[in-house]
């Protein structure tokens, strides 16, 4: 006997650009269960979340809400019909009082004719508050209150979104638990579980032991495909691992045939730096050197490739290069001393879109196109042809627009524009293939592999393990802030890849 | 990991979309826009319905004086676009012309013509320190020079008490500057080899480039290894340098100078940034575009006097023109909060 | 329960841990008042006069039109938007007043109704500033300078050359008669706070003016009609300053365009004093307004202290970059875009 679908989602595909983010997936959320969906990145969990909370919609299949089909043109209908998220990146307005928050575009009757009545508002989120958590007080001002609290009201305001309609309310909770302490975390899952008793959720984590413990069944999902679903009473973890990141193997996608020896002489040395996200880091890099950074969203390896480049301050400990002590303030120092970065957003800080692919080209390295003060014209000519043809990127002229191209070839010249520098040292790479059609990131493969091989060093936070594994010669894996774990890789001698997942959940 | 989804409409998907944009997006204006050619039609056309008109408009002697007379709100201009280009304003630069003016004339006659130079360097220092307010506060450009405004409308009337300053001795500096060769005024030649120059600088140099990249993009300028900070604070150097040279044709056009001799022109450089095609929000536009933008405005009023149009209608044109024209070419590719 | 004296203990505890939160929160515009006490102190040295009830009951009637201004303009500030407009409007709404009521001039005789129509004009500005910020998307900065100059156009239109001299006797006593010892126009100012604090604590306007601020893309989420509430903000900022346009009139009893002259900088200089910062979010009506008491405040003593009109403009000038700085300092951040 099949039970109602309350939600979920039936042959549903999503493509991007390139890019086939999820293949003919199927999920189902029976009434008053909690299902989980894990997968390491680039699974499509984001994507399928996205869809299930209103924000994109499938290219095929369909979103089946209540045992119908429906359509979602964006949150404000999903919201409407009952489906509340509680989103990562809190979506809670500081500056007002938690009631406000948890009721907000919600007032109903506790706003009448334009007027607030305070007491009655109060009363009303105070039930969603006593739901879900003590000592939560809807007259607080949200900024007073500790992370960890907000993420409660989040959840409360959640369960009030997901009561407008006269059905039981659907919630979506997305890695609530990673700005959660021990203890807070056993409170979110004693309010999942009572949760339980009037709503069905969904529970995206990366963290095993959590989907374990709450979950009534879990969705694996790998490469945009849905591969599994398990009984976590009754899976083994080691399972639930290997399912996550399965058999595949690209061959030559990753030029393994091209990594060389590094040189023994070590350029980054990092020790016992700290700052606001990470703690008490210590690694090298060796020249020709690759080191794959891993770990997943609150890792802090972002916040260590920003540290690095000088954009993110840094609170204690050294970092040198070539034996020069390093202090940035400012990524203007880190270019000088031949230091370039690739943030993971592209669009917003990675290339000026605005601007010509002539001009994105030579944005860091201007000295490189210029004779004195002035930039050269034949020599940039020169240069920027050189550098489009090598890198085989697609475009019209060098003078179209960047915002034309593709994101991969976007991508390549945002990587040229550091390659100007015949003095590059060391490479900072944050998921430089992340939205990149097969061939342009086979493309970027190659070139680091190149570049390695001419000595220079490069910090790969890599998009999925694959990756990762696959380009580095060492693996690190970090884990809330710190250093979890370190693995040599060789094209002979790869490391495990649920080995290195183990160490990054 | 989720944040939150942008609105529906012209925020781009949060995937990576090839986005070509289709012909048909981009509108005629806009493509105007972005070659720089809608000023100079603008030009053209105003030109011609103030000589159907008055056919006197055309003569050599009215169109060297329209020239000569808009020299100084086209120095402005000029000064206000290079702010403007990275996405700032500069409220203060016209009530800093007024200031520079005042000083300038009482001291061109004690000081002689090194008094020139001086204001000059004047001028670009109190950019610097407005600059280096803004930049290292970090507090919005508006209120930093509406700030200064007051500070620089103060210190005038302190200096020249609510009257205007006659200079006699020490004119002959600068008095040359408004006169004309062979019916050429040699005020606007020098404010066009002058934005020529500016131009090849902006051109040849990579901080020309710089500048845009600051206006379109700061963070990315940043993440480039740009130094932003040393940018902003040199483009407000640049501003009060104009609103200082500014000061110094006026006092040649005029041969006094008042604490607000040059404040109304505020709004009216603004609008010639803006008709010259140079983007409020930074990194479209040029300085070669703003002169042209001037001579638009300054036909503008000359029209309107022909018209016999009441010059408070002025004030309240320049405003629709400055908001008008901004809605029209404002680029909804490039999304962010408007408040 | 505890015994008798640990209970008194307990509750003196109580009772300093509470003044801490009081003292810490931002309910009181705690800072601003900090300041008060200090002008307060230094004009004790200075000019003990300033203390004086005569000066005191002046000093009311002086922040009374810049109080005004400062609930309209706190909505706007709120939701991260800036009224640069308020001297031009209240230009145009006074002139309306004159010309409307009984005055030398023309012959209009409407009495009260004056005032109400001075509104309008200041409501009917500020929907153009609105509109154009919320739906041209048209930067707030740029679009109220426009509406400034557009205002004083207005102005100078009504004022056609010659002053109106208004001769409504019901009007001009306003300025003048005493109700509980203060002029009807403070009663009024008094009143127009006290609605500004009832609209931002309880009307669904005041509560998602808040909100916008707070951050814009989650109020969207949430189903709030941003652009509605960003025009309704601007309108009643205009509103506000039509009726500060009436009440300056008042004072003067001639029309006069430049009625605004300085308000603007008081006004702004007292709303960022007072803790409503630029960004928007944070803040409120009865902050602006004690910051506007500050100013004032600053403003009356430095005529105490025989500071010159002209150094007076510099000084409050000088402060709205002071205020600003000091209230964003602890926004800065590494590589943050502030422009």
């Amino acid at each position: 006997m099949t039970s109602s679908v309350v939600f979920g989602v039936r042959n549903v595909s999503k493509s991007f650009p390139g890019v086939k983010a999820l293949k003919d997936v199927s999920i189902e959320i029976h009434p008053r269960e909690v299902v989980g969906l894990i997968g390491e990145n680039g699974a499509g969990k984001s994507t399928l979340l996205k869809i299930l909370s209103g924000v994109q919609r499938p290219d095929t299949g369909d979103v089946i809400l209540r045992d119908q089909p429906v359509t979602f043109n964006g949150v404000g209908d999903a919201v409407r019909e009952g489906v509340a998220m509680v989103y990562q990146e809190q979506s809670l307005l500081p500056n007002i009082t938690v009631g406000e928050n948890v009721l907000l575009g919600n007032e109903g009757g506790t706003v009448r004719g334009g007027v607030y009545r305070w007491s009655e508002l109060r009363k009303r989120a105070q039930g969603y508050l006593d739901q879900v958590g003590t000592g939560l007080d809807a007259a607080a001002t949200t900024e007073s209150l500790p992370f960890a609290q907000r993420q409660m009201v989040e959840v409360a305001k959640a369960l009030a979104t997901g009561e407008r309609t006269h059905h039981e309310p659907v919630i979506l909770l997305d890695e609530p638990t990673s700005v959660l302490e021990h203890a807070e975390i056993e409170k979110l899952y004693e309010i999942v579980r009572e949760l339980r008793e009037r709503a069905s959720i969904v529970f995206v984590s990366h963290r095993m032991n959590e989907v374990l413990a709450v979950c009534d069944r879990v969705y694996i999902m790998r490469d945009g495909e849905v591969v599994a679903v398990r009984d976590p009473k009754t899976v083994a973890e080691h399972e639930l691992y290997e399912l996550m990141v399965g058999e595949e193997r690209h061959e030559g996608f990753y030029h393994e045939e091209g990594q060389a020896e590094p040189d023994p002489r070590v350029r980054l040395e990092i020790s016992q730096l700290s700052g606001e996200h990470f703690h008490d880091i210590s690694l090298t890099v060796a020249r020709g050197e690759v080191v794959a950074l891993m770990g997943v969203q609150e890792s802090g390896r972002e916040y260590l490739g920003r540290a690095l480049f000088g954009a993110v301050p840094v609170r204690s400990g050294t970092v040198t290069l070539d034996g020069e002590r390093l202090n940035f303030r400012t990524p203007t120092q880190a270019v000088r001393d031949g230091i370039g970065y690739i943030p993971s957003e592209r669009k917003v800080d990675g290339a000026v879109l605005g601007m010509s692919v002539n001009d994105n080209l030579t944005l860091a390295h201007p000295d490189q196109v210029s004779k004195g003060p002035f930039i050269d014209p034949a020599l940039e000519r020169k240069t920027v042809r050189q550098w489009l043809d090598r890198l085989r990127v697609k475009t019209p002229s060098a003078t179209t627009l960047m915002r034309t191209l593709s994101g991969g070839n976007q991508q390549k010249v945002v990587l040229a524009k550091w390659l100007l520098d015949p003095d590059l040292r060391l490479l900072i790479l944050d998921t430089p293939t992340r939205g990149l059609d097969i061939g342009a990131k086979a493309d970027v493969y190659q070139l680091i592999r190149e570049l390695a091989g001419k000595g220079l060093s490069v910090l790969l936070i890599a998009d999925t393990l694959d990756e990762g594994i696959a380009m580095s010669h060492r693996v690190i894996t970090m884990k809330d802030g710190r250093i979890t774990g370190e693995f040599p890789s060789t094209p002979s001698n790869r490391p495990d890849k649920a080995d290195v997942l183990a160490r990054m959940v | 990991m989720t944040s939150l989804p942008q609105a529906p409409g012209p925020a781009p998907a949060a995937a990576d979309t090839a986005g070509t944009t289709a012909k048909s997006e981009t509108s005629l204006l806009r493509r105007l826009q972005d070659a720089g050619v809608a000023p100079l039609l603008v030009l053209v056309v105003l030109v011609a319905v103030i000589g159907i008109i008055d056919h006197g408009f055309f003569t050599p002697r009215s169109i060297a004086s329209l020239l000569e007379q808009s020299t100084p709100l086209a120095l402005l201009a000029i000064g206000q676009c290079l702010v403007v280009l990275t996405g700032r304003i500069d409220l203060s630069n016209a009530a800093l012309a007024s200031l520079c003016g005042v000083l300038l004339a009482q001291t061109l006659g004690s000081l002689g013509v090194a008094s020139v130079p001086l204001v000059l360097l004047g001028g670009a220092v109190a950019g610097a320190v407005i600059g280096w307010i803004h930049v290292k506060a970090q507090v919005p450009s508006f209120i930093v020079t509406l700030g200064a405004l007051g500070v620089w409308s103060g210190l005038s009337l302190v200096l020249a008490q609510a009257n205007s300053v006659l200079v006699t001795k020490g004119y002959g500096y600068v008095e040359w500057i408004f006169t004309r060769r062979f019916g050429i005024p040699i005020a606007f030649v020098v404010v066009l080899i002058i934005t020529l120059l500016l131009m090849v600088a902006m051109r040849g140099l990579p901080a020309g480039r710089q500048v845009k990249a600051v206006g379109l993009n700061e963070r990315a300028a940043a993440y480039s290894g740009i130094r932003t900070s040393l940018i902003v604070i040199t483009v407000f150097v640049g501003s009060g340098l104009f609103a200082a040279l500014a000061a110094v044709f006026q006092i040649s056009q005029l041969q006094s100078a008042g604490a607000s001799t040059s404040s109304s022109l505020l709004l009216p450089a603004i609008a010639a940034v803006i008709i010259g095609g140079t983007a409020i929000s930074g990194g479209v536009g040029g300085v070669g575009r703003t002169l042209l933008g001037a001579l638009v405005i300054s036909v503008l009023r000359v029209g309107l006097d022909i018209a016999g149009v009441d010059s408070a209608i002025q004030p309240i044109l320049y405003g629709l023109i400055v908001i008008f024209a901004i809605a029209a070419t404002v680029d909804r590719r490039r999304t962010t909060v408007v408040a | 329960m505890s015994a008798a004296p640990s209970v008194t203990t307990r509750t003196q505890g109580v009772q300093s841990s509470r003044l801490r939160g009081v003292l810490r929160s931002e309910r009181v515009p705690v800072p601003a008042l900090a300041v008060l006490a200090l002008i307060c102190l230094v004009m004790l040295a200075v000019n003990p006069s300033f203390l004086s009830l005569g000066n005191l009951s002046t000093l009311a009637i002086q922040a009374a039109v810049p109080a005004v201004l400062a609930v309209g303009l706190t909505f706007v500030v709120l939701m991260g938007g800036i009224d640069l407009s308020l001297e031009g409007v209240m230009g145009a709404a006074g002139m309306t007043t004159a010309v409307l009521l009984l005055n030398d001039r023309t012959g209009n005789n409407l009495g009260l109704w004056a005032v109400l129509a001075a509104m309008l004009v200041g409501a009917g500005l500020g929907a153009l500033s609105g509109l154009s910020v919320a739906f041209l998307r048209v930067p707030s900065f740029i679009v109220t300078i426009g509406t400034w100059q557009i205002g004083l156009g207005i102005a100078q239109l009504l004022f056609a050359g010659k002053p109106p001299r208004i001769q409504d006797a019901t009007f001009l006593s306003f300025a003048i008669d005493r109700v509980a010892g203060l002029p009807v126009l403070v009663w009024t100012a008094i009143v127009v706070v006290l609605i500004g604090m009832w609209i931002q604590r309880y009307s669904r306007f005041g509560r998602y003016a808040m909100v916008v601020g707070g951050g814009e893309d989650i109020a969207r989420l949430s189903g709030i009609p941003v652009r509605r509430i960003r025009v309704y903000g601007f309108v009643l900022s205009g509103l506000c300053a039509g009726l500060a346009g009436a009440m300056a009139t008042a004072r003067t009893g001639v029309g006069d365009v430049g009625i605004g002259t300085g308000q603007l900088f008081i006004t702004i200089a007292g709303v960022v004093i007072g803790g409503t910062v630029l960004t928007g979010g944070r803040g409120g009506v009865l902050h602006s307004v004690v910051g506007v008491i500050v100013m004032a405040a600053l403003a009356n003593g430095m005529v105490l202290a025989g500071v010159s009109s002209f150094i007076q403009q510099a000084v409050l000038g000088a402060i709205v970059v002071v205020a600003a700085v000091v209230t964003m300092w602890r926004l800065r951040a590494r590589l943050r875009v502030v422009k």
